[in-house]
C-alpha cells in the first residue's frame, strides 16, 4: 500500500481551510506549517492571475529527506509509504530540511505561544506537548486519525472537495482513477522523489490530452 | 508576528526560496566546523609530505575544533553519537565516522612523531595509514553532504566535492604557511608556498567551471547574483577575493623572490583561512531552492 494525495487545482479556490485545520489538528506552533498554500502572481495587466498549490508532505516513494538523514530519525513506513520522524532519534541537524524539495520540513528552535507576553493559552499547552524542541517535523498524513479510520484532516476539512486521500498502488482506488482520468501530475519529477502527492491542473486540458 | 513568521510567510510566497537552515542564525556554526574540519584534513596531509610536526598538530587541533563546534549547531548536540547510524546512505553519517577514526588514530601517530614511540613502527604505521584512511573521508564528506540536496542547484554539482577537497588542501597550505612561520621562517625551501598556489589555482579554476556549467540554470543564476551584486557581494569580493586570494597570493609569490618573514608568512596564512571561510559562507548562503511552479502547477 502507498497512500497519496491528490489534489484538483481546479477546485482549490485557495481558502486556507487545509491550513487551519492542519494547524488546529497537529497544534503546530507559530512560523510551522505542515500544510499551506503557495501563491504567485503571473503575467501582466490584463493577462495577470494569480496561482495557488496547496502544499504539504510529498510522502515521496524516493524521499531524499531519508536517504540524508544520519540517525534513521526520517523513515518510510513499509506498510504505507508515509514518511515519518522519530523525534527520539533526531539530533536537529537540519541536512533533510535542505534535501527536501518541498519546503515540507520544520526545525523547532523553540516553543513559542501565538500571543506574545500573554504566556501558551490552555489548548497550546496540550498541543505543544507533541513538539519536540531541537528536532525537525512536518506532515505525517496524520497518523493519528488515519488509525482511527478517519482522514487527514486537511482532506477532511476541504470545503471544495480539492482533497482526495487513498492508496496509489491500487489501481481502482479514486486517487489513481483521477490521476489517470485528469491527468495528474507530481511537482519537480524531474528531482527523482516520485512524490505521492499529484495534482490536477486547474485549466482543463483539451481532450486528447486526457 | 515575530521575525521567523515574517521570514517564513515572504519564503512561501517567493519563486525562488532561499536556502536559510545551513546559512542562518547557528548556522554559521556549522560553517565553521566544516571549514575547520576541510583545513585539519588538509594541514594533516601538508604536515605529512613537509614533515612538519607542527602543522600536523594544527591538523589534528583543527578537526578536533570542527568536531566541537559542529556540537553548537545541532538540536540535540548530546545525541551527535546517533548520527553514526546511517552510513550505508548519509554523507554526514559516513563524516562523523572519518572523524572518529581520524582523531584517535592521528593522535597516537602525533605522540609517536613528539617522541612517544618510534614513527617507523608497526604501531605508529598502522595509526597512520588509518588516519589517512579517516583524513580521506573528512576531505571527501563534506562537498557531498552538499552536493547530494538535488533541491538545491548551487550546491547539487559533481564539482563541488572536488572543490571543497582543494579547499581543504588551501586551508592546510595556509596553516602550513603559519606552521613554517613558527619553526622555519627563513627556509630555502617552498614547498608550502607552491602548495597553497596550487590549491588555490585548483579552487578558482573549479569554481569557475562550476559557474560555467550551470550559468544558464535559472536558479543557479540567481544564487550567483547574490554573490556578486546582492547582499552577500561585500563577503564575496572582500573576504574571498581580496583576502583570500589577492593579498596571499601577493605574499606567497613574493616570497619567492624574497624572504617576507614569520609576519608575512602569518598574514597570508591568516588571510588565506579567513578568505575559505568566507567561501564556505558565501556558498552556503547563496543556495537557493528550484521553484515550485517551474512546470505546469495551472
Ligand atoms: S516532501 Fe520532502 S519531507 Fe516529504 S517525503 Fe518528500 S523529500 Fe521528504
Ligand atoms: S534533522 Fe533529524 S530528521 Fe532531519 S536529517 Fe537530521 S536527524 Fe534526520
Amino acid at each position: 500500500m502507498r497512500y497519496g494525495m491528490v489534489i484538483d487545482l481546479k477546485r482549490c479556490i485557495s481558502c486556507y481551510a487545509c491550513q487551519v485545520a492542519c494547524k488546529s489538528e497537529n497544534a503546530t506552533p507559530p512560523a510551522v506549517l505542515y500544510a499551506w498554500a503557495f501563491r504567485e502572481e503571473q503575467g501582466e495587466y490584463p493577462h495577470a492571475r494569480q496561482v495557488y498549490l496547496p502544499m504539504l508532505c510529498n510522502h515521496c516513494d524516493e524521499p531524499s529527506c531519508v536517504d540524508v538523514c544520519p540517525t534513521g530519525a526520517t523513515h518510510k513506513r513499509d506498510e504505507d509509504g508515509i514518511v515519518v520522524i522519530d523525534a527520539d532519534k533526531c539530533v536537529g541537524c537540519r541536512a533533510c530540511m535542505t534535501a527536501c524539495p518541498y519546503h515540507a520540513r520544520y526545525y523547532l528552535d523553540h516553543i513559542r505561544g501565538y500571543y506574545p507576553g500573554e504566556g501558551l493559552t490552555p489548548y497550546e499547552q496540550v498541543g505543544y506537548e507533541r513538539h519536540n524542541t531541537g528536532t525537525v517535523e512536518k506532515c505525517n498524513f496524520c497518523l493519528d486519525r488515519l488509525g482511527q479510520g478517519k482522514e487527514p484532516a486537511c482532506v477532511a476539512n476541504c470545503p471544495t472537495v480539492a482533497r482526495t486521500f487513498g492508496d496509489l498502488d491500487d489501481p481502482q482506488s479514486e486517487v489513481s482513477l483521477l490521476i489517470h482520468r485528469d491527468a495528474g501530475y507530481q511537482l519537480l519529477p524531474e528531482l527523482g522523489n516520485n512524490p505521492s502527492v499529484y495534482y490536477l491542473p486547474a485549466e482543463r486540458l483539451p481532450k486528447e490530452f486526457r | 508576528m515575530n521575525r521567523s513568521t515574517l521570514i517564513l510567510y515572504s519564503d512561501l510566497e517567493a519563486v525562488y526560496r532561499p536556502e536559510r537552515v545551513w546559512a542562518e542564525g547557528r548556522a554559521v556554526a556549522l560553517v565553521l566546523a566544516h571549514f575547520l574540519s576541510g583545513a585539519g584534513a588538509g594541514a594533516w596531509l601538508l604536515g605529512l609530505l613537509l614533515d612538519l610536526r607542527l602543522v600536523l598538530a594544527f591538523g589534528l587541533a583543527a578537526v578536533i575544533l570542527g568536531g566541537i563546534v559542529h556540537l553548537a549547531f545541532l538540536g540535540h548536540p548530546e545525541r551527535a553519537w546517533k548520527m553514526m547510524m546511517r552510513p550505508q546512505s548519509s554523507w554526514i553519517s559516513r563524516g562523523l565516522w572519518s572523524m572518529v577514526v581520524f582523531i584517535p588514530t592521528a593522535a597516537l601517530y602525533l605522540a609517536g612523531a613528539y617522541g612517544a614511540w618510534s614513527t617507523s613502527s608497526a604501531f605508529s604505521i598502522v595509526m597512520l595509514v588509518l588516519s589517512l584512511l579517516g583524513m580521506a573521508g573528512i576531505f571527501l564528506y563534506k562537498g557531498f553532504v552538499y552536493a547530494v540536496s538535488r533541491a538545491v542547484p548551487l550546491w547539487h554539482s559533481p564539482l563541488l566535492p572536488v572543490t571543497y577537497i582543494a579547499i581543504g588542501l588551501r586551508g592546510g597550505a595556509a596553516l602550513a604557511l603559519i606552521g613554517l612561520a613558527f619553526v622555519a621562517p627563513d627556509t630555502e625551501s617552498h614547498a608550502g608556498q607552491t602548495w597553497w598556489l596550487a590549491a588555490t589555482a585548483a579552487m578558482i579554476f573549479l569554481f569557475v567551471l562550476e559557474l560555467a556549467m550551470g550559468r544558464s540554470e535559472s536558479t543557479i543564476s540567481r544564487s550567483l547574483a547574490t554573490l556578486r551584486q546582492g547582499s552577500l557581494a561585500w563577503i564575496f569580493f572582500v573576504g574571498v577575493v581580496l583576502l583570500g586570494i589577492i593579498i596571499p597570493a601577493g605574499l606567497v609569490i613574493a616570497s619567492y623572490a624574497a624572504s617576507i618573514g614569520v609576519a608575512g608568512l602569518i598574514v597570508a596564512g591568516i588571510a588565506s583561512l579567513v578568505g575559505d571561510f568566507a567561501y564556505k559562507y558565501c556558498m552556503n548562503t547563496a543556495g537557493t531552492y528550484v521553484p515550485l511552479l517551474q512546470a505546469r502547477a495551472y
